[in-house]
């Protein structure tokens, strides 16, 4: 089968129940197995992009599909999607356990392996050894962990990532992103990744897209090259610097040209 | 153990020199014991009428109990209906009001006209008075949840029924908890009350007592079953207290501190 794209926007456009513009005029193409950054000003509709996506949010004009059809009905039929939120969002009278099986309880089906499957997304975090402890007796980055084991054990096709470890200290975000990108080499899945940090962004992604203040529109599109395995020393890598450099003249440039020419309101 | 006997130790402190300021006062000025009695003739009638007290603080603190234990029950599934409906919340909720606003004193010789005298006009008059706290703390835990909870759910295409099981249910149980600790003593104000009205010659609560003691002038006497009452109501408090933290600490998990 041609590579068709996991997830395409055409002139998307999305606006608040309250009238404000969110998105306008987005076009883009994301195939699988891509990790895609998407940075932007604060405001430029970065979290929304990544709900709509997720069908949680309506768009309100252009198109936007994943897998072939609209979002939320690719959500219930075809493509298995999962969210890494900001916060851990764990359920606190769930052991981390019971929270991880939570993700295939509400997907139902067959019971089959279940187990052993929570104990692989367990120990692919690192937190096998506290599967039966409650998430408060868990510092934060463990928390964050969990989360991220609760989001890759129902084997996602599209893990959809909004700031995910934007609430923890850098040590352990650089920690986890690590991590990520280890998974992610193994199972490749495809993956839409907000984050306000440019550095971030350009250690995760295979691609960035950058998005101009709001209503956010995709102004550049800078493709990470990036050799793999990416280590800590990547990290520091003058190679990184430079594309962190790019990122952010685009970026700067994104905002000027916004106050230059505001786009009004229009379809 | 050692922590609470030294939590304990002020307050008892303050008690006592509460208490032997006033048995001074009333000897040293000659109160008379009908306006105020001494704390030891206090302490006498508690002695003198430990029988019917205890039989007093039975009747009320079974009444208390199952007047609590209704207004849970009745709470429960009157916030269940709010949080399924905004229609019934909205048309019923300034009735629900109508029970923190009323004055108890005002309807309970209603009800004891309408349900006759006994326990089941006490019990009565304690659930109106209790059943509030339940059905606003249960209400709000039932429908105040964490946003990113419900896309979380969401993204896992989860059915609603799946939200309700698996999220609003457990999610509510603090608040319930926290409902259930005020209702608690409101259950054993409202008995006493009720029994200000329903007391008869079979049915003698603590509220009776007082009353009937109230009007005979045997301050003394009357002031032994405020102690009782008090008792009473400290311990169905701290029963809920105790357990509703103890169901919190499993809730949370067992190395969190309760607040």
């Amino acid at each position: 089968m041609a590579e068709e794209p996991l997830v395409v926007a055409g002139d998307l456009a999305l606006r608040y129940p309250n009238g404000t513009l969110a998105l306008q005029g987005m076009d883009f193409a994301i195939s699988r197995s891509e990790v895609v950054g998407i940075v932007g000003p604060s405001g430029c509709g970065k979290s929304t992009l990544l709900r709509a996506v997720a069908g949680l949010l309506p768009i309100s004009g252009g198109a936007l599909t994943v897998a072939g059809l609209e979002p939320e009905l690719a959500r219930r039929r075809n493509c298995s999607e999962s969210f890494v939120f900001q916060d851990s969002t764990l359920l606190p009278w769930r052991s981390v356990e019971a929270n991880v099986r939570l993700a295939l309880e509400l997907r139902g089906g067959s019971q089959e392996r279940w187990e052993t499957r929570i104990g692989e997304a367990l120990e692919m975090v690192g937190l096998a050894s506290v599967a039966r402890q409650q998430p408060a007796q868990l510092s934060g980055g463990m928390q964050m962990r969990v989360s991220l084991a609760r989001a890759l054990v129902t084997q996602p096709e599209l893990l959809l990532l909004d700031e995910p470890f934007g609430a923890l200290d850098e040590m352990t975000r650089e920690r986890l992103d690590e991590e990520l990108l280890a998974l992610w080499e193994k199972q490749r899945w495809t993956a839409l990744a907000v984050t306000h940090s440019v550095h971030e962004a350009v250690f995760l992604s295979t691609r960035i897209l950058v998005l101009s203040a709001g209503p956010g529109r995709v102004i550049a599109e800078v493709p990470i090259d990036l050799p793999y395995p990416r280590t800590a020393e990547t990290l520091t890598s003058r190679e990184l610097f430079e594309l962190v450099r790019r990122v952010s003249t685009e970026l700067r440039a994104g905002k000027g040209a916004d106050r230059a020419v505001r786009p009004e309101a229009s379809e | 153990m050692k922590r609470m006997l030294h939590a304990a130790v002020p307050p008892l402190v303050v008690l006592f020199v509460v208490l032997a300021t006033w048995e001074a006062l009333v000897r040293a000025l000659d109160v008379a014991p009908y306006l105020l009695p001494a704390p030891s003739a206090i302490g006498e009638a508690l002695l003198e009428h430990s029988a019917e007290l205890a039989k007093g603080t039975a009747l009320t603190g079974l009444a208390s109990v199952l007047g609590f234990a209704s207004s849970l029950l009745l709470g429960a599934l009157i916030a269940f209906a709010f949080s399924q409906s905004r229609l019934v919340q909205r048309s019923f909720y300034p009735y629900a009001i109508f029970l923190q606003t009323v004055p108890i004193l005002a309807i309970a010789p209603l009800i004891v006209i309408w349900v006759g005298t006994g326990l089941g006009s006490v019990v009565l008059v304690a659930v109106i008075i209790s059943l509030f706290p339940i059905i606003t703390n249960g209400t709000t835990g039932l429908t105040r949840v964490d946003p990113g909870l419900l896309e979380l759910f969401a993204i896992h295409n989860a059915s609603r029924w799946q939200e309700l099981v698996a999220l609003r249910l457990p999610g509510s149980v603090p608040y319930f908890l926290a409902g259930a600790k005020v209702a608690s003593g409101l259950a054993v104000i409202g008995a006493v009350v009720g029994e200000f009205f329903a007391g008869s010659d079979e049915y003698r609560g603590l509220g009776t007592i007082i009353i009937v003691t109230a009007g005979r002038l045997e301050t003394a006497h009357l002031f032994a079953a405020v102690v009782a009452s008090t008792v009473l109501g400290l311990a169905l408090f701290g029963a809920v207290s105790l357990t509703g933290d103890a169901v919190l600490r499993r809730w949370r998990g067992r190395e969190t501190e309760t607040e």
